[in-house]
């Protein structure tokens, strides 16, 4: 039988990995397979045009460091003081930044599904394993799963 | 296993992970000018960062710079022209100029290290366990390393593994909220007294506190974020490694 499991990544993936090892499926009846989520480069830091929240959030806090500033000075002139002043200049700052951003790019980026599978796990068993199997996945957060019987050996 | 890698991706040590990552040269010089050291802080350069920022409080301090930032702000420029001091004023300009352009420069620098990095694929250590510490890369909420930073700087950077730091940065806050009375007038105003809330509080104090607030959030994000990108790449080393000779056969002859 083969079972067939998607991850994120995750620790639960290696403890359940490990676990699947420790109650006797061989390590090469296992086979794991890197899933890309992206067009390229699987392993890129760079930021890349997809990241459009976590690029938004960077004009974000510039925007809004830059308007606290503003805003604690001329709050002294204020009634509501500095410290408010301040601080409903960051969130307005930060709104207008961010706001701003998505507004520029808006158009370019598709939205995308938080948790994607990133790992395909299929593990190679008997009959009698399969339920072992299947709980464990189960129990380290294992995203679907699906089980099937080897093609060659269909009747 | 350390100095061995001639190009490593990242490192992890008593005092935290250290590691390349690819990042806006603009935005590391905008930090560069919250506050200088802030831009240093990013580009994972923590010595230098940390003596920028106690030579910037320093020197802003004897200059009056933050005072006359409040007095140009509330248009009494006669006064902002008053309190600055000119022995302090002009090298103070001088080093904050360079500050900036020497992250920005150090960012193109070390993005292309990074690439290299990358390219190379050397194997990244997970754990560090040590007598008195015990580091080590998991999946990080980047929200919630914000959050506690925007609540009070350093709690981030803690949440982050990055404890050194964290302390740093937690010292300078207290000092914040005790030398500008910043809790207090906000007592003050939450019972209604907003006069006195005002009058408390210490400008030149007071305005370290914004750029301090919002270098600290960004970097607890940005970090949080780093060290998932990290787990997922030394996460996909080890599976690769690990099972590399799987004899499952999907269609067997």
């Amino acid at each position: 039988m083969l079972v067939i499991g998607t991850f994120e990544h995750s620790l639960e993936l290696e403890q359940a990995l490990s676990l699947l090892e420790h109650d006797g499926i061989a390590r090469k009846h296992i086979l794991v397979i890197l899933m890309d989520t992206d067009p390229k480069n699987p392993n890129q830091f760079l930021s890349k045009p997809t990241d459009l929240y976590p690029n938004a959030i960077e004009v974000g806090t510039a925007f809004a460091t830059a308007c606290a500033v503003i805003g604690t000075s001329v709050g002294f002139k204020l009634a509501w003081g500095p410290i408010f002043s301040g601080l409903s200049a960051a969130v307005g700052g930060f709104i207008v930044g961010f706001g701003l951003y998505l507004f520029v790019k808006k158009g370019i980026h598709k939205t995308r599904s938080k948790r994607l599978p990133e790992i395909c796990v299929i593990v190679q068993c008997t009959e009698e394993q399969v339920e072992l199997v299947t709980e464990t996945l189960w129990k380290f957060g294992v995203l679907t799963v699906g089980r099937v019987k080897e093609p060659s050996l269909r009747a | 296993m350390r100095n061995q890698l001639r190009r490593p991706l990242a490192t992890i040590s008593v005092y935290g992970i250290n590691l390349l990552h690819r990042q806006n040269p603009y935005v590391v010089a905008w930090w560069s000018a919250a506050f200088p050291g802030f831009g240093h802080y990013l580009l994972n350069q923590y010595i230098r960062a940390t003596l920028l920022t106690i030579v910037e409080v320093i020197i802003n301090y004897l200059t009056n710079i933050n005072i006359a930032i409040v007095y140009s702000f509330c248009g009494e420029f006669d006064m902002a022209k008053s309190v600055v001091q000119p022995r302090w004023a002009i090298g103070y300009i001088i080093i904050y100029f360079f500050i900036i352009w020497d992250s920005y420069r150090s960012a193109l620098v070390q993005n292309k290290l990074c690439h290299l990095a990358q390219l190379e694929n050397e194997r990244v250590a997970a754990v560090n366990l040590r007598p008195l510490e015990f580091q080590y890369i998991e999946p990080k909420k980047p929200w919630l390393a914000a959050l506690y930073s925007f609540f009070f700087p350093g709690l981030g950077q803690l949440y982050n593994h990055q404890f050194a730091l964290a302390f740093y940065a937690m010292m300078w806050w207290w000092i914040y909220l005790t030398l500008s009375r910043a809790h207090e007038s906000v007592t003050l105003m939450m019972v209604g007294n907003f006069q006195e809330s005002i009058a408390v509080l210490h400008p030149q104090w007071l305005l370290f506190m914004p750029s301090v607030v919002g270098g600290s959030t960004y970097y607890a994000y940005i970090m949080a974020r780093e060290h998932n990108r990290l787990f997922r790449i030394e996460q996909r080393q080890f599976l690769a490694e690990r099972y590399s000779h799987s004899e499952v056969r999907l269609f067997p002859r």
